[in-house]
């Protein structure tokens, strides 16, 4: 195998020269990179050295720097009980949170991911820079395998939004690998709820927004008794899962269900006890 | 590639290859406490502290760790002079075969440095990114208890 090149850019001016190059692909945290194998790399660009670590709030936005670690992340949104804080710290191990960072779980992208599904539910942009340099949703990132050729994840954007949610991840063990996660967000409004994003990853595609679960939730009162609602969620669930990690696919799918509804109804009690903290209040 | 490390306070010239991890460049500097265990970052026998955050070393790229500070196990104490978490871990009859200890000193190392009263809960997600296959955790994590007890009295 020939030798790897590292690249050591201080300022993003010099990134896009660098990463056209073939073969040559950014480094961050690295596990990613590790756990993929290294045979078809010819180049790595470190991104130590540029300013990536960072966090603003303005204008309705959070923008997290694209070279923060989980764990780095998880303590710069602590004040802010946000969802990424509770999906986040369940993730990998401490030394891997310490080490993993946002921009290059985004862009491995696997079945496991913690980060993915809240990102996705709350309609996350990314920063791009290089071949495709500018704004992008993560979900064209995604979907567009040239977008993530010859470009680095500058940072993500999140619409700071009042959502009040709930994410599952199904395991083994509390430090194993999800085979899968769900994300459920819902915005509460004084009587109903006024809209609801549900994403599951690690299903067949990688990840689904279930939007027909999403349209029975919107518009609905939010009540004590939920299991109407419930079951009606639960008949929108059309989603289907390849057999991983000693599980059927039949069975994954089985337990996502189950799964959806008390993650909802976990949603929903968030919801409602923020109502009756604040009565007439929409968030 | 060339390049400088600091491991453990003392400045050294080394020469690597691009896709080298490193937990194999320190190992084969001869500081064999860094323990190679799993190789995917799953049972924390490799761990060494990069500029004072807690990591796998066999899952960082060596190249991306120049002219940065590493601390292994024998960076915190000696035998002669050990540290309060080392002594708490042989008091509490924390170390039975010896192999996952020098991972657990740095995760209990890390967690008092950022929370030095932690509850048992905060202690166990501190440590799961450790694997004992002896003593079964609970004088591990009597031990952390004690070395916290001891350090917030020295503070």
């Amino acid at each position: 195998m020939a030798e790897i090149q590292w690249y050591f850019p201080s300022e993003l001016e010099e990134v896009p020269d660098i990463l056209a190059q073939e073969g040559v692909i950014p480094h961050s945290g690295g596990t990613g990179i590790l756990w993929g194998g290294m045979t078809r790399i010819r180049g790595l660009m470190d991104v130590g050295r540029l300013d990536l670590k960072f966090f603003r709030t303005q204008e309705g936005l959070i923008e997290l720097g694209a070279g923060l670690s989980y764990s780095e992340t998880a303590a710069a949104l602590d004040s802010a009980g946000h969802l990424l804080n509770r999906s986040l710290p369940a993730a990998a191990t401490e030394p891997l949170r310490n080490r993993i960072s946002l921009g290059g779980s985004i862009s491995m992208f696997p079945y496991w991911s913690d980060l993915m599904g809240p990102l996705l539910a709350l309609g996350a942009e990314l920063h791009l820079v290089g071949k495709n340099s500018g704004t992008w949703s993560l979900e064209e990132y995604v979907q567009k395998r040239d977008l993530r050729q010859n470009a680095l994840i500058a940072s993500v954007r999140l619409p700071d939004l009042p959502w009040k949610g709930a994410y599952y991840r199904f395991t083994r063990t509390p430090t194993d690998r999800p085979a899968f996660s769900i994300t459920v967000l819902l915005r509460p409004g004084a009587e109903h709820i006024e809209k609801a994003r549900v994403v599951v990853v690690g299903c067949s595609g990688r990840y689904r927004r279930l939007t027909g679960v999403e349209k029975v939730l919107e518009g609905s009162e939010v009540r004590s008794d939920p299991s109407e609602l419930l079951e009606g969620a639960a008949e929108q669930v059309d989603v289907d899962f390849p057999a991983r990690m000693g599980f059927s696919a039949e069975y994954l799918k089985t337990c996502a269900a189950v799964e959806l509804k008390r993650t909802v109804a976990s949603a929903l009690n968030s919801s409602l006890q923020s109502r009756q903290a604040n009565p007439g209040s929409a968030s | 590639m060339t390049g400088n490390f600091s491991i453990n306070g003392t400045e050294l010239r080394i020469s690597l290859r691009g896709d080298e991890v490193l937990l194999d460049v320190l190992r084969d500097l001869g500081y064999t406490e860094v323990k190679e265990g799993c190789r995917e970052g799953a049972c924390g026998s490799c761990l060494v502290l990069l500029d004072g955050v807690l990591v796998n070393s066999c899952q960082v790229l060596a190249a991306s760790a120049l002219g940065k500070q590493i601390t292994t196990v024998k960076g915190l104490g000696t035998f002669h002079q050990p540290h309060r978490i080392q002594e708490a871990f042989v008091e509490a009859g924390a170390v039975q075969c010896g192999f996952c200890t020098p991972g657990m000193v740095l995760a209990t190392f890390s967690l008092l440095k950022k929370n030095p009263r932690p509850t048992e809960e905060q202690i166990r997600h501190a440590l799961d990114g450790n694997l004992c296959r002896c003593t079964g955790y609970v004088k591990i994590i009597e031990a952390v208890k004690l070395a916290a007890e001891r350090m917030s009295a020295d503070a």
